[in-house]
């Protein structure tokens, strides 16, 4: 742990909205993460999450739209209000871990061939592609990278589709890597061991990763500081250290209570949030 | 937290699932055979039978018998020779239709469904020009417009069918535009036409499959019906809709063969498409 950190990426006052006069979704959200740190966004289902993420990689629906703010990856601006969407070629380090890893793969090309397509539009030529998607898919652990790079999404495991998805991520050198509830749809052993997998990869990498998850011992062990969302607004910011033991915000005293077991989970329900706003 | 859990006896890794071909619909067989089984008999019979264009005055108009098994048309050719030799020629042009508004169809509906915007206003608004137009009006109007030939018949009847085509396939794309593994090579800055043409072209275009077929056993009748009102194939040539037509002066006079088997064949060969289609479409609901 150095100091000579830059910042990969900076959120300034991102505000998300439904169109131009719609309910806010996101409300004035600023944080930074260092490369080769690991940012985690914490909250509840509807809090603004993975609206987040979305829109950090430049990726809203077109029902949504950024009003204020802007963020920028390496220095250069991937949103900001008034841009209605990112165009095609206009090429932003990110990439995109999703919650469920055999959606994020096309159910209709083999593995292997997903890989070198991917790691062909970063420009590499066709062998290199070939060589370097067999490297990849051993470097996520995959055994039997031949076999497995000929195979369908739909022919392997929920985990190992995970796998290949991070390799894909990986394989594109990207300056932040975005997992939007990357365990979630996995089981717990499975769960452990992608999170090992994605902790060693930002390690060799070196870049920053924004992880967004409900699950606050799944932060607790990834993150380096914390972003807690609580109804689109940033109610507390940090490194992981302190709000897991000396939260501010009543929001985050009971959602750290709550998973130490000290609240029953209805406390937290009860309240319809106006006095934690 | 990440104590590993130890199996006993690790459980073997599942063997990858292949079953995809071996559940072909038995709907779908049928159709596939009797079509493959009807050019079976359009290339082998021809060289059994008489010349399908071969006159004999003396022998006009002849009801079936054992000599000719079909009968013989007003100029006296073996109707069982006509049919068959048609086979080749309707089964190709109704291939050729449904492929030409399938390719034609799916290119559009891809463009429409996943650039969305401009694009596809001008696409979709263009299609409800040709959907507002019977289809087989249309059909008739273009091959009249175009000018007289099988080739401009195959296109009028192609192109009144690409509208549905266009409609499945955009459904489908607007869907698919949104799935992660979309996203995800987006974020990758991979160009929008390659993603259109790689991810969510091949993922859309499954209810467009089963309309191809459809359309194949559609584009015998309606090009039977254009060659019926002389635009597309002509005389002497042995065509259905051709041979119907020149049948159906003579019914009156209770010649009802030279009319009766083609249209049975057409009947045929569109109960094998429409097999294929309807087998396909129950295999996709599973």
């Amino acid at each position: 742990m150095t100091d000579t950190r830059t910042s990969a990426v900076s959120v300034s006052g991102l505000t998300v909205g439904v169109g131009a006069h719609g309910p806010t979704l996101v409300d004035d959200l600023s944080f930074e993460i260092a490369a080769g740190t690991v940012m985690g966004i914490v909250g509840e289902s509807g809090s603004g999450k993975s609206v987040t993420s979305l829109a950090i990689a430049g990726l809203l629906p077109p029902s949504l739209s950024v009003r204020a703010g802007e963020v920028r990856v390496d220095g250069r601006v991937t949103a900001s209000a008034g841009r209605r969407r990112r165009r095609g070629n206009d090429r932003v380090d990110i990439g995109v871990i999703f919650q469920d890893p055999r959606a994020a793969l096309n159910p209709l090309m083999p593995i292997g061939a997903q890989l070198r397509r991917s790691l062909r539009a970063a420009g590499m030529n066709r062998a290199r592609a070939e060589s370097r998607s067999l490297e990849l898919l051993e470097d996520v652990g995959i055994a039997d990278p031949v076999r497995v790079g000929q195979s369908y999404p739909h022919e392997i495991s929920g985990g190992m589709c995970q796998r290949v998805v991070i390799a894909m991520v990986v394989g594109a050198e990207p300056s932040l890597i975005i997992a939007d509830e990357p365990t979630t749809g996995l089981d717990l052993t499975i769960q452990a061991q992608i999170l090992a997998l994605l902790h060693e990869t930002v390690t060799r990498l070196g870049c920053a990763v924004l992880l967004i998850t409900h699950d606050l011992a799944v932060a607790a062990t990834m993150c380096d500081t914390m972003l807690v969302l609580y109804g689109g607004v940033p109610v507390e910011v940090g490194t992981s250290a302190k709000i897991l033991t000396a939260a501010e915000h009543p929001y985050t005293i009971r959602l750290v209570a709550a998973v130490n077991g000290e609240v029953s989970r209805g406390a937290l329900a009860i309240d319809d949030g106006g006095d934690l706003r | 937290m990440t104590a590993p859990l130890v199996h006993p006896t690790p459980p073997k890794p599942k063997s990858p699932r292949r079953a995809r071909s071996s559940r072909l619909n038995p709907l779908v067989i049928g159709g596939v055979a009797l079509l493959v089984g009807m050019l079976a008999v359009g290339f082998i019979a021809p060289h059994f039978l008489p010349d399908p264009l071969a006159t004999a005055a003396a022998d006009a108009s002849q009801p079936p018998s054992a000599e000719h098994w079909f009968g013989t048309d007003r100029y006296g050719r073996d109707v069982l020779a006509r049919t068959i030799d048609a086979i080749q020629l309707d089964l190709t042009l109704a291939l050729a239709c449904a492929i030409a508004a399938f390719t034609v169809g799916t290119v559009l509906g891809t463009l429409a469904g996943f650039m969305g915007g401009v694009v596809d206003e001008i696409i979709m608004r263009f299609i409800d020009i040709l959907a507002a137009f019977p289809a087989f009006v249309l059909a008739i109007l273009v091959a009249f417009a175009l000018g007289d030939g099988v080739v401009f018949a195959v296109a009028g009847v192609a192109l009144a069918a690409v509208p549905e085509f266009v409609r499945l396939t955009r459904a489908r794309a607007l869907s698919i535009r949104r799935q992660d593994f979309v996203l995800a090579s987006r974020v990758l800055g991979v160009r929008a036409l390659v993603i259109a043409w790689t991810h969510v072209a091949p993922n859309s275009t499954g209810p467009a499959i089963v309309q191809a077929a459809f359309v194949g056993g559609s584009a015998i009748l309606y090009l039977a019906g254009l060659a019926f009102l002389g635009v597309g194939v002509h005389p002497p040539q042995a065509e259905w809709g051709v041979m119907i037509s020149e049948g159906s002066a003579e019914i009156v006079r209770g010649i009802w063969w030279s009319s009766l088997f083609p249209g049975l064949f057409i009947l045929l060969a569109a109960v094998g498409f429409h097999l294929i289609s309807d087998g396909m479409a129950r295999g996709q609901h599973d």
